[in-house]
């Protein structure tokens, strides 16, 4: 069933499979259990339920921090991007205390991000400063 | 990302690409190509006063993600000027205008965007809190976590102090609940005098509280060719692959450079972000 998933997926995507017809194909193929006895309908049964819930199953959504397949970081992504870690905000924890704390995040807040040092609100404007000067000269300060 | 030889190959097979129409398998083929960036299925909505250069931001997020063959959403929720749709002609709009329709166009396709495997974007009309007040009828931070899926609103910020009363009121409805992106637009600056004339902007109690904890502030740095590209009704992965535009005439050569070179700019500009782009 799962080499063929994509075809059972076509047919019986919805789930609407007729289990008699089923398991009248499974006993007609001479299929057994591990240890060579007759296939229950129990067992018929649950194996398609299985099947189904592995077809109905998103194959390609990516976990937080998961890369799908192929996908290669650069080296100075490896340093940027950390798995991501849902963070509970709590008012009580050290890291809450100094940021999510301080702006009166509930106990509802999820911060979703990376696992990488937090800047300040100092260090993001400096940051966009720099970058800003760095990319595009500025007019002289006019002469007070 | 070299912006311009991705052109060459995606734009030659992505004529005013369908973003909605990709197939699961084009997806599921895309994901499994080596790629240089990770990226994940965001939901984004661009968030300001109107002028503020929301359409421009969005079009770049949208071109940027075609480029890169990611699947995105458009949803059109502007109710007084459908940009999007405009652009985008595949943009889903709410059956009309009326704000119950518009607010339960919002709600299905935050529900479609949890369960689905795009990224989806939004735009609504100047100050509109049609989102907002969406996000904040469920338990957004729950559904973020249970699906690895961020929201991320981009608060676009004109020198203008008035702005961010309009910021002040989001934030305050939904906090760190979503991830904040707040941009300063250059091209609402004198050109060679933005860092002084956004200083206010920087400097306000309200932004830097948000700093403090965890919006993210960026530079939008100023198209010098926005008006041209919006005259002739291109989009910028358009405009840099020369086609032509509503009136016939496309950019020269050496303006498709400079669009080129802003597209890069702009790329530099949002790499603290970068994660949490579509």
């Amino acid at each position: 069933m799962r080499e063929n998933g994509a075809e059972l997926y076509d047919e019986y995507g919805s789930g609407r499979l007729n289990l008699r017809e089923l398991s009248a194909i499974v006993r007609s193929a001479d299929l057994t259990n591990d240890h060579g006895g007759p296939l229950t309908e129990a067992t018929i049964s649950k194996t398609w339920a299985r099947q189904r819930q592995h077809m109905l199953t998103p194959i390609n959504v990516l976990k937080p921090g998961e890369l799908a397949p192929g996908v290669v970081l650069r080296a100075d992504e490896i340093l940027a991007v950390q798995p991501a870690t849902a963070v509970i905000a709590d008012s009580t924890s050290p890291s809450a205390q100094t940021i999510a704390g301080q702006q009166g995040v509930t106990s509802q807040d999820i911060i979703l991000e990376p696992s990488k040092p937090r800047l300040t609100a100092a260090e993001k404007i400096a940051r966009v400063v720099k970058r800003t000067y760095d990319a595009h000269p500025q007019m002289p300060k006019p002469i007070e | 990302m070299t912006i311009k030889l991705d052109l060459e190959n995606e734009m030659s097979k992505r004529q005013n690409a369908d973003l909605t129409a990709i197939s699961d398998t084009e997806n599921l083929i895309l994901q499994q190509q080596p790629n240089t960036h990770t990226y994940r299925n965001v939901m984004s909505a661009m968030v300001g006063r109107g002028q503020s250069g929301k359409s421009t931001l969005q079009k770049v997020l949208i071109d940027r993600a075609s480029i890169a063959g990611r699947p995105v959403v458009c949803l059109d929720a502007d109710t007084v000027n459908a940009t999007m749709k405009r652009f985008y002609p595949s943009a889903l709009q709410p059956a009309s205008a009326a704000p119950p329709v518009v607010a339960g166009f919002v709600n299905e396709h935050i529900a479609k965007f949890f369960g689905d495997n795009k990224s989806y974007i939004m735009d609504f009309t100047g100050q509109d809190m049609t989102f907002e007040r969406a996000l904040k009828q469920g338990n957004i931070g729950k559904m973020q976590e249970k699906t690895g899926k961020p929201v991320v609103i981009y608060q676009l910020f004109s020198p203008n102090l008035e702005h961010i009363s309009a910021f002040e009121t989001s934030h305050r409805v939904l906090g760190g609940s979503v991830k904040w992106i707040l941009c300063l637009n250059y091209g609402l600056a004198d050109d060679g005098d933005e860092i002084r004339q956004f200083q206010a902007i920087r400097d306000h109690r309200i932004i830097r509280a948000a700093l403090e904890g965890d919006a993210e502030l960026v530079e939008f740095p100023r198209n010098p060719l926005i008006a041209d590209i919006e005259r002739l009704g291109l989009t910028f992965a358009d405009a840099i692959a020369g086609k032509p535009g509503s009136d016939g005439t496309r950019l020269s050569d050496w303006d498709i450079t400079r669009v080129e070179a802003w597209m890069e700019a702009v790329e530099d500009a949002f790499k603290p972000v970068q994660e949490w782009l579509l």
